[in-house]
C-alpha cells in the first residue's frame, strides 16, 4: 500500500476528474475517480478512504443524500464528505446540516485543496478498516438513502413534539404529555423521568404492575424512599416484566445534568427504542427546565421567602376560592388573625436578625398546627392569618387556643442561649352571609384588636348575629 | 501457494462450497462451521486459522454471538472477522464493528470482491 491519503472523487466529468485526482495527487493524495454517486459509494463503503468529495447537485443521488448515507453508515461514519458547488449560503448550510465537513464553490480548486487538509484528521481514518460491501446497484444504495431519510425525518419529528413540550409550565403536566406522546411511538414496561433538584420524580406504568414498576425505578435511579413519585398508571405501559436492564439517559441543559430518563423496555425490548430514547433525552433538557423554571417562579410569587408559607397576595387568592366554595356547599368557615405580641420590643433588643429567626419559627409552627385543609400565610409585618375550613366558632376556638398555647411554649432562644418568650394575639371571625373577603378579615383583625387590648396572649371572637349555620346541623329524617 | 486457513461459517452448504471454491482457488484453505458454537471450537482446534468468515443468521449461536464470544473482554477477536449475510441492518453493522469485525459483506456476493477483501485483510496485494 503506497502511503498518504486516500480520497474519492466523485465528479460526472472525465476532464475535471483528470485535472483534480492530478492536482491532488500533488500535494501526497491518492484520488481514485469515480463519474457517478453509487460507483462512488460502494467503493467508500467497500474500502473507506480518507475522504470522500462530491458534488451537490449528481444525477440520481444528491450530495446531501450522499452525506447523509455515509455519515448514518459504520464503515464510513468518520469520513469526512466535502460537497462541492455553486456559491449559495443555502446550499452551504444545508451540506453542513447534512453532515458535510465542509462545502466549497466549484471551481476553487485551493480552497478544494484547503478544505481536504482541514477535515481528514491527523491519524488516517482508514487505520480503522471497517468496510461494508454492498450490492453495487443503484436500487441498494437507493433504499439505504430512503430508510435513512425516513430515520431522520422521524427523529426530527420527535424532537420537535419534545421541543413542543417547553410551553408545559409544571412537572406534572410535561410528564404526563411525554408519556402520552411516547407511548404512542414505543411499548414498554415503565418510563420514568427523575428530576435532582428540586426533587420529581415521575414513574409511567401499567395499573397492575405499578408497585413492582415503582421499585425498579426506585432502584434504577438509586431513590431514597422518602422521595415522593407522580403516577401515571394506564394499558398504555405493559404489564409483561422485563427481560434486560432498564436504558438510562441523563438529560443535559447548558453542560449540566438536570435530570434522568429511564425506559424498562417490554419483554427484550425493541432495536429502536434506545434511539427514541436518546433523541428524548437530548430534547428533553429545554422544556424541563422551563418547566421547573416556571414552577420556581410561581413559588416565588406565592410564598412568603422568610416564613416558606402563603405570601399576603396568594392568600387572598386562596381565601377569595374558599370563601365563594363555603358559600356554594354551605359549610362554615373561620378566620384567624395573628399578630405576635411585643414584637417592636423583641426586635429593638435583639436585633432585627433574632426578629426574623421568631416569625420564622412561627411560620413553621402554624404550618406544623394546620391541617390539610387549612389556609397558612404571611398577612404582612408580624401579623399572620390562618384560614380553617369546615370550623364554626367552637371548633375555630379550639384551634385557635392551641395555637396560642404551643406559641407560649415555643423556644426561640437568641444569640447567648437564652430563650425569648413570645406570645401571640388571636382574633377570630366566622364567616357571615354577607361578608365579603374584607369585612371578613376586618372582623378578626377588630377581634385581635380586642384581645391585645384584653392584655394580650389570649383570642377573642368578632360579635355576630348571624351565624352560618354548619352541616353539623342535625336535619331531620323526614326531610333527609 | 498459501498455508493461511479461512474459517467459513454458515448453516446453508451451498453459501460454503462458493466461499470455499473462491477461496481455494486462490490457494487459502479452507475450514468449515455450521453454526457460532462449532465455529468456537474449530476456531481452538485449528490453530492455522487466519481469518473468518461468517453468516449471521444461524440456528444455535448466531454470528454476532460467536463474535462476542471470541472477542470477550478483549478490544477485538483474536483472528479478523467479516460478517457474510443477507442482513444489510445498520444497527447490526454497527454492533458488528463495535465487537471489532474487519468488514460486513451483503450477500450474494461478488466473487472478486470477496477475494479482494481477504486479500486485504491477509496484508497481500489484490
Amino acid at each position: 500500500m503506497s502511503p498518504g491519503y486516500s480520497v474519492i472523487l466523485i465528479d460526472p466529468e472525465e476532464q475535471t476528474r483528470d485535472v483534480l485526482i492530478e492536482r491532488l495527487r500533488m500535494q501526497g493524495y491518492r484520488a481514485t475517480g469515480f463519474a457517478g454517486p453509487v460507483a462512488g459509494i460502494t467503493a467508500a463503503l467497500g474500502s473507506p478512504p480518507s475522504a470522500v468529495i462530491a458534488d451537490l447537485w449528481m444525477a440520481g443521488i444528491s450530495g446531501v443524500q450522499l452525506t447523509r448515507l455515509l455519515r448514518a453508515e459504520p464503515a464510513t461514519e468518520r469520513v469526512p464528505v466535502i460537497l462541492r458547488g455553486p456559491d449559495s449560503p443555502r446550499n452551504r448550510f444545508w451540506a453542513e446540516r447534512a453532515g458535510a465537513a465542509a462545502y466549497v464553490v466549484k471551481g476553487h480548486m485551493g480552497d478544494l485543496v484547503r478544505a481536504i487538509g482541514r477535515s481528514i484528521p491527523p491519524v488516517a481514518t482508514e487505520d480503522e478498516g471497517f468496510f461494508t460491501q454492498l450490492q453495487d446497484d443503484e436500487s441498494t444504495i437507493r433504499d439505504r438513502i430512503a430508510a435513512y431519510l425516513d430515520a431522520a425525518l422521524f427523529e426530527s419529528v420527535l424532537a420537535a413534539e419534545v421541543s413542543a413540550l417547553s410551553t408545559c409550565g409544571a412537572f406534572d403536566r410535561l410528564f404526563d404529555l411525554l408519556t402520552q406522546f411516547v407511548s404512542q411511538v414505543m411499548s414498554y414496561r415503565w418510563l420514568a423521568l427523575s428530576v435532582n433538584r428540586p426533587s420529581h420524580v415521575g414513574l409511567h406504568a401499567h395499573p397492575a404492575a405499578h408497585e413492582q414498576c415503582e421499585r425498579e425505578a426506585r432502584e434504577t435511579f438509586n431513590l431514597p424512599s422518602d422521595i415522593a413519585i407522580l403516577h401515571i398508571e394506564d394499558e398504555d405501559a405493559s404489564a409483561e416484566p422485563p427481560s434486560a436492564r432498564p436504558l438510562v439517559r441523563p438529560i443535559e441543559f447548558g453542560r449540566e445534568i438536570i435530570a434522568h430518563i429511564a425506559l424498562c423496555q417490554k419483554g427484550s425490548g425493541d432495536r429502536q427504542d434506545a434511539r427514541i430514547l436518546d433523541v428524548v433525552a437530548r430534547e428533553m433538557g429545554g422544556p424541563l427546565r422551563m418547566a421547573l423554571l416556571v414552577e420556581e417562579t410561581q413559588r416565588a410569587a406565592t410564598t412568603d421567602p422568610l416564613t416558606g408559607i402563603m405570601n399576603r397576595r396568594a392568600l387572598l387568592a386562596a381565601l377569595d376560592l374558599e370563601q365563594s366554595r363555603s358559600e356554594r356547599h354551605g359549610y362554615p368557615l373561620s378566620l384567624l388573625m395573628l399578630d405576635v405580641d411585643h414584637f417592636k420590643p423583641i426586635n429593638d433588643e435583639h436585633g432585627h436578625a433574632m426578629g426574623d429567626r421568631v416569625l420564622a419559627a412561627l411560620g413553621r409552627l402554624f404550618a406544623h398546627q394546620a391541617r390539610r385543609t387549612d389556609l397558612v400565610g404571611r398577612w404582612g409585618g408580624e401579623e399572620f392569618v390562618v384560614v380553617l375550613a369546615g370550623a364554626a366558632e367552637p371548633g375555630a376556638r379550639i384551634a385557635a387556643e392551641r395555637i396560642r398555647s404551643a406559641v407560649e411554649k415555643m423556644s426561640v432562644l437568641d444569640d447567648k442561649g437564652h430563650r425569648v418568650a413570645v406570645t401571640v394575639s388571636i382574633g377570630i371571625a366566622c364567616l357571615e352571609v354577607r361578608d365579603n373577603v374584607e369585612v371578613f378579615i376586618d372582623r378578626a383583625d377588630r377581634a385581635m384588636y380586642q384581645a391585645k387590648a384584653a392584655g394580650r396572649n389570649r383570642v377573642a371572637v368578632s360579635p355576630s348575629v348571624l351565624r352560618r349555620t354548619g352541616p353539623d346541623l342535625e336535619i331531620p329524617k323526614e326531610i333527609a | 501457494m498459501n498455508n493461511k486457513a479461512v474459517l467459513v461459517v454458515d448453516d446453508s452448504l451451498t453459501v460454503r462450497q462458493q466461499v470455499g471454491l473462491t477461496l481455494t482457488s486462490a490457494g487459502y484453505q479452507i475450514v468449515e462451521a455450521c453454526d457460532g458454537q462449532e465455529a468456537v471450537d474449530a476456531l481452538r482446534a485449528h490453530a492455522e486459522v487466519a481469518m473468518v468468515l461468517c453468516d449471521v443468521t444461524m440456528p444455535g449461536m448466531d454470528g454476532l454471538e460467536f463474535l462476542e464470544t471470541i472477542k470477550g473482554d478483549a478490544a477485538g477477536p483474536p483472528v479478523p472477522v467479516v460478517m457474510l449475510t443477507t442482513d444489510g441492518s445498520p444497527d447490526l453493522i454497527a454492533r458488528a464493528k463495535r465487537a471489532g469485525a474487519k468488514g460486513w459483506i451483503v450477500k450474494p456476493f461478488q466473487p472478486h470482491l470477496l477475494l479482494a477483501a481477504v486479500r486485504r485483510i491477509a496484508g497481500e496485494p489484490g
